[in-house]
């Protein structure tokens, strides 16, 4: 079965001009999705996420390597296939909502088609209700589900989102984890960038984590996230942390790994720290992304 | 079939910007003081009115229909839809055409065909032309073209290179009237000059090429 993005051996190098060195901004990147996949792309700012997106979304062409869309190497035909969301909106000014959505539609389709396609990305969007405002004066968080929207419009069940979620309150987060949850159960293909990726456990199959351009995991969520943590509030806080915990704002935390809570808590105890309460949670999505890339190879 | 309906879907530009902006404004003020002074003056030149009308109506076009730096960030996301830059540059021209042509009508409606063709052509250069500056360098340079067009755009290179001692200045401002497009090479049209016919055909190609390349620009990053 065809992949919904194949990504080969891709590098993407910006050269500086005087003499200076250039700047590899994504290095051998390999890796594919499959249909009725999520996969977050994980990394700190300038990791080069934004870049492999556009690469996948062929607003950069690859140095080396190849892109296959649907089976299709990436090309201006491929924009029928993945729809691409940027991280900033930019629509023209003047245009309300529908008008962005019909001017987009335009280059899909015409007559009824054209109509039926606007609509459908109001409802997947969750903007029906705001069709008739200015597109440039929305609110951040409408803008990301109008860029969301044209994202989908033709029928692509492809997209690629740059930091969908940056800058959005925790409701319009998750109305939007919904949304793009929707859409691969019917088939479709996400993969989204997050410098933050907290709260995004539920939604995501598989994390791919960038460092300095580099993919230095390719891994699935449910691996990532079996990790346990311990968190332990103090009356007092330590001075240092015991081997093995470390400080936070209320008292100590550990990864628990193989060993158990009580085992932990023992080793408070031996050095004198009272105990005011503690809980076992599972470790979150940023801090799991963050061990493996401490882990993996330089 | 694809090109065609691509450059179509540039038109909304043209009737939002008009009822949404001061676009409409400017063109009806564009056009009653043109009018006004030509009649006012001791001289009428309906020719020179028109010209005048279709330079500056569709410097103003491009401005509000694609010069704004929105409008330039825009470029991008809207090619990342299966539309190509081509497309998208003929369509944009063809509806800031289609502004000044309008205006053009109106100034021209008792003077004859000749003059009206005369308008629409230029409005057609001058629209290509601005667009190339626009998608270029933004509205900053479509307003120094206006004020250009408002100072210079009437005058004829031997004109400006009449004086004793031309020195370097006007030698440059006299081979920027010869080179660009102007309003006194397209005063030629009405009377059926192949020159001036050449020359502002030659401005729409290129200016549609530039302005093409400069879009292409905003999704492939080569």
């Amino acid at each position: 079965m065809t992949s919904a993005i194949q990504v080969r051996g891709v590098r993407r190098v910006f050269p500086r001009g005087w003499g200076r060195p250039a700047v590899v901004a994504v290095a051998e990147a390999t890796f594919e999705i499959g249909a009725g996949e999520i996969v977050c792309l994980v990394g700190a700012a300038d990791a080069g996420k934004t870049t492999l997106l556009q690469l996948i979304a062929g607003v950069l062409r690859p140095s080396a390597g190849v892109v296959r869309i649907a089976g299709w190497t990436v090309g201006s035909d491929t924009r029928r296939s993945i729809g691409f969301a940027p991280r900033d909106p930019a629509f023209p000014p003047g245009f309300t909502v529908r008008e962005v959505l019909e001017y987009y539609a335009r280059a899909h389709a015409a007559g009824r088609e054209r109509e039926a396609q606007v609509r459908d990305a109001l409802d997947a969007s969750g903007l029906s209700d705001r069709a008739s405002q200015r597109a440039a004066r929305l609110p951040l968080a409408d803008g990301r589900r109008l860029l969301l929207a044209q994202s989908l419009l033709g029928g692509r069940r492809i997209v690629a989102l740059d930091e969908p979620f940056a800058g959005l309150d925790a409701v319009t987060r998750r109305d939007l984890c919904d949304r793009l949850q929707r859409l691969v159960v019917t088939g479709g293909s996400v993969l989204l960038s997050s410098a933050d990726p907290v709260g995004l456990e539920r939604l995501v199959d598989r994390v791919l984590v960038l460092r300095a351009g580099r993919l230095v995991v390719d891994a699935p969520a449910t691996s990532l996230l079996g990790g346990r943590v311990l968190e332990v509030v103090l009356d007092v806080p330590p001075l240092e942390a015991p081997p093995g915990f470390r400080v936070t704002a209320t008292g100590l935390e550990a990864d628990l790994g193989g060993r158990s809570a009580e085992s932990a808590l023992a080793v408070c105890r031996a050095h004198r720290l009272s105990v005011r309460a503690s809980r076992v949670r599972l470790k979150t999505l940023d801090e799991a992304s963050h061990d493996a890339a401490e882990v993996a190879p330089r | 079939m694809g090109f065609l309906r691509c450059a179509l879907s540039e038109w909304p530009f043209l009737r939002i910007r008009l009822l949404r902006t001061r676009l409409g404004v400017w063109l009806v003020l564009l056009l009653a003081v043109v009018l006004r002074l030509d009649r006012t003056a001791a001289v009428s030149d309906p020719l020179a009115a028109v010209l005048l009308v279709a330079g500056g109506g569709a410097t103003l076009c491009v401005a509000y229909l694609a010069g704004a730096r929105a409008d330039r960030l825009a470029i991008g996301p809207a090619l990342l839809h299966p539309r190509s830059p081509g497309a998208m540059t003929v369509g944009r021209w063809l509806a800031a055409t289609g502004g000044a042509a309008v205006l053009v009508l109106a100034a021209a409606v008792h003077v004859g065909i000749g003059i009206a063709l005369a308008g629409l052509v230029t409005a057609a250069a001058m629209s290509a032309w601005t667009l190339a500056l626009a998608w270029s360098g933004g509205n900053v340079l479509v307003g120094a073209w206006l004020i250009w067009l408002a100072l210079a755009g009437g005058q004829s290179p031997e004109a400006i290179l009449a004086h004793p001692h031309p020195g370097p200045l006007r030698c440059a401002i006299a081979a920027a009237l010869e080179i660009l497009p102007g309003l006194w090479r397209y005063r030629g049209l009405a009377s059926a000059d192949l020159g001036a016919a050449a020359h502002a055909a030659l401005w729409i190609l290129a200016g549609l090429a530039i302005a093409r390349s400069r879009a292409g620009r905003a999704v492939v990053s080569p």
